[in-house]
């Protein structure tokens, strides 16, 4: 058979699957919701230091200071503080066993404890310490609260030992940081703007929208017609079962690039995501990242009898490598042998790639070894499920 | 001339043998019915004759060439509906045919005629913009069928086209297969209605256990049975009395006995085929007696499908 007419065969094939889909209202719906609630999701319940707001906190004053003591003094900057940035609820606690059982009744997410000694040990010239208790059963919560409280100590601690030194030494106030904290810190990106959970999430789960896009509905696409019987009718026909795959195919790259503009349009307009680097680069490579899938969604088609198998099947490859590819955690925060496998996913390399251009405005150069894998894995992929493909519709 | 050729062939799935060496050669423009039991074997040779299915012993040939060896020349004069024919729900007729015209290859300048014809032959032209899947099963079973013909083929392959429709259902795709028989085509057509293949068919494939039993046309068929001896039914546009029996009985020739089938219909059983049939009809039409309608009895071919048919798979 010709390949000019195979192709043609495979474009109404497409045209077909693609009609259907606009003609089915709840799936045109699902097409732009479901990208904007996964964008949603995952911008929002995963907490940054500017999404903790009004966290109950408990505070214990054990320091038996008067109403001018450094103790005390603390205390109420600490107030004016947190009444500027609202990022706590302080209440009052008595003490340590008393923190803790508020914490276990999830009435407080934390404490801060004043000790006895805060004030005398301030008065004798030495350092006073602060315990900052944390609820060890939501450690993305505490470690952030930590960072924050300890952050906002230090600077307040900065703060009075710059007092200090202008009021015991003839150190003016133009160098008494310098005294102080001799060494400053200036975080510089290489981009504008400042990093967001939303900036680092957007290239990984545009990658995966497009990806799972094809995994889930070629295999879905073929089971179903197979289960509905309209596949007989086509394989009943002289065309070329290649035609079949390759116009279901098209048709599921399609839908799946259309879904991937969608949350990047709903990234950039909605979630304050800037697109650094090139457009055009961006579609090329959510078309490389589809092509590297082809296969593997090819070879589940072939191995499902029917749609639940397809969908089962796709769940099992898909779940673990979307927390495993880099998407929504980095990869350098898993073990080692998370980290091995990760490096085995095509999923870890389109979202490395989409990430660097748009996050970072990386052109071809800076990401041709993620070019190359996706290139070399979907080649070797459609090699393999081609064949199984054809063997799989030869009863 | 339109043919399909089972040379040799056979399909096993493990130890068991769906079809066995089958040899069955049906050549010329005429509607062959194709019966046997459940599991006996008609649905897999019907998709053995459409690639759907790969032997595993022998050839399928349609039109003299082999279907696995040379898919798109063989099926390209084909049009098949096989088990229970689907179409897409959300499209219209009219998509539908149009992308089936591109992959059977219609030409692009005679795509929309041949559909409105197609859509014509099957009596749906004002639904041929309206969605399938609104369609009540005995119209999307009609759209299936307009399908298998949009690129005239000169092959036809039924399987059990009326399972499932209701008595009006059945009765308008019945009418709408035998239309199809005027236009030179070959159509091999599976059922379990025997009544059916009596009334669409000329002639009749029996398999049994996956082989072939007996390949004739039906009045051959029945008549072997019932040795040597044929039925026919005469239907009449008057009652049938006694006095009419014995007028037709002295004046007709070559009939053996008969017999009253209902208030309107008689059973005559004769000996000899086609002649004798055809004699016996002129002699019944000479009498004047109100003949609206003469065919083989589908008793008679159940009584052969009967005596043929010993058991179900």
């Amino acid at each position: 058979m010709g390949a000019k007419r195979m192709v043609s065969h495979s474009l109404w094939i497409a045209w077909k699957d693609l009609l259907e889909l606009t003609r089915v209202r709840m799936l045109l719906v699902l097409l732009v919701l479901m990208p904007l609630f996964m964008m949603l999701m995952v911008g929002y319940i995963f907490p940054t230091s500017g999404s903790i707001n009004h966290l109950p906190v408990g505070l214990v004053d054990l320091d038996p200071g008067n109403d001018n003591s450094p103790g005390h003094t603390f205390v109420l900057q600490l107030e004016a503080i947190n009444n500027q940035t609202g990022m706590m609820d302080l209440s009052s606690a008595t003490s340590f066993a008393d923190i803790k059982t508020k914490i276990q009744n999830g009435d407080i997410y934390g404490g801060i404890i004043i000790p006895e000694n805060f004030s005398s040990s301030f008065m004798a010239g030495k350092q006073a310490t602060i315990t900052i208790i944390t609820d060890q059963s939501n450690p993305q919560i505490s470690q952030m609260m930590q960072g924050v409280l300890t952050q906002t100590i230090d600077q307040m601690g900065v703060l009075l030992a710059e007092n200090r030194v202008i009021n015991n030494t003839s150190i003016g106030a133009d160098n008494s940081l310098a005294i102080v904290k001799p060494y400053a810190v200036e975080t510089k990106g290489i981009v504008p703007g400042n990093p967001n959970y939303f900036q680092f999430v957007a290239p990984g789960i545009i990658a995966m929208v497009v990806m799972m896009s094809l995994m889930t509905a070629l295999p879905r696409a073929i089971s179903h017609e197979k289960e509905v019987g309209t596949l007989d009718g086509m394989m009943a026909a002289p065309v070329n079962r290649l035609s079949i795959l390759l116009g279901k195919t098209i048709a599921q790259m399609v839908r799946g690039m259309i879904q991937g503009v969608i949350i990047l349009v709903l990234a950039v307009t909605l979630f304050g995501v800037t697109i650094y680097g090139s457009v055009p680069l961006i579609f090329a490579l959510l078309l490389l990242g589809v092509f590297s899938f082809v296969g593997l969604g090819i070879v589940i088609t072939s191995f499902a009898k029917n749609e639940e198998t397809a969908a089962m099947m796709m769940m099992t490859i898909m779940f673990p490598m979307m927390f495993l590819s880099g998407v929504f955690f980095p990869i350098q925060q898993m073990p080692w042998f998370m980290q091995d496998i990760s490096k085995v996913l095509p999923l870890t390399y389109a979202t490395k790639a989409l990430r660097k251009v748009m996050t970072l405005g990386a052109g071809i150069p800076s990401i041709a070894t993620e070019l190359a894998v996706l290139i070399g894995f979907g080649a070797v992929m459609i090699l393999i499920a081609v064949p199984v493909f054809r063997r799989a519709m030869t009863r | 001339m339109p043919s399909i050729e089972a040379v040799n062939l056979s399909k096993r799935y493990g130890s068991f043998a769906a079809i066995s060496n089958l040899n069955l050669k049906i050549e010329g423009a005429k509607c062959v019915g194709f019966l046997g039991p459940n599991g006996a074997g008609k649905t897999t040779t019907l998709k053995l004759f459409t690639d759907l299915i790969r032997p595993s012993a022998g050839e399928a040939l349609i039109n003299g060439v082999n279907v696995h060896t040379d898919k798109k020349r063989a099926l390209d004069s084909v049009g098949a509906l096989i088990e229970i024919p689907e179409i897409y729900p959300a499209l219209t007729p009219r998509e539908a045919l149009m992308m089936i015209a591109e992959i059977r290859g219609v030409p692009r300048s005679e795509r929309n005629k041949r559909i409105e014809e197609a859509v014509s032959d099957v009596r749906m032209e004002e639904w041929i913009d309206r969605r399938i899947g609104k369609f009540s099963k005995g119209m999307k079973q009609r759209i299936c069928v307009a399908s298998a013909i949009l690129s005239d083929p000169c092959v036809l392959l039924l399987d059990e086209p009326t399972t499932g429709l209701d008595p009006r259902g059945m009765t308008e795709v019945r009418d709408i297969i035998k239309s199809l028989k005027d236009k030179r085509r070959l159509i091999l057509m599976s059922s379990h209605i025997l009544s059916e293949v009596a009334d669409v068919c000329d002639e009749v494939a029996m398999i049994d256990h996956g082989k072939l039993i007996v390949y004739d046309t039906i009045s051959n068929v029945t008549a072997k049975v019932s040795g040597g001896e044929n039925v026919v039914e005469v239907g009449l546009r008057r009652h049938v009395d006694k006095k009419l029996i014995n007028k037709i009985a002295a004046s007709v020739p070559s009939i053996d006995t008969i017999e009253k089938s209902d208030d309107t219909t008689l059973k005559i059983r004769f000996k000899g085929g086609l002649d004798a049939q055809e004699r016996i009809l002129a002699s019944i039409v000479r009498l004047k007696i109100g003949v609206v309608s003469y065919r083989p009895a589908s008793s008679a071919l159940e009584e052969a499908y009967l005596s043929l048919i010993t058991s179900t798979v």
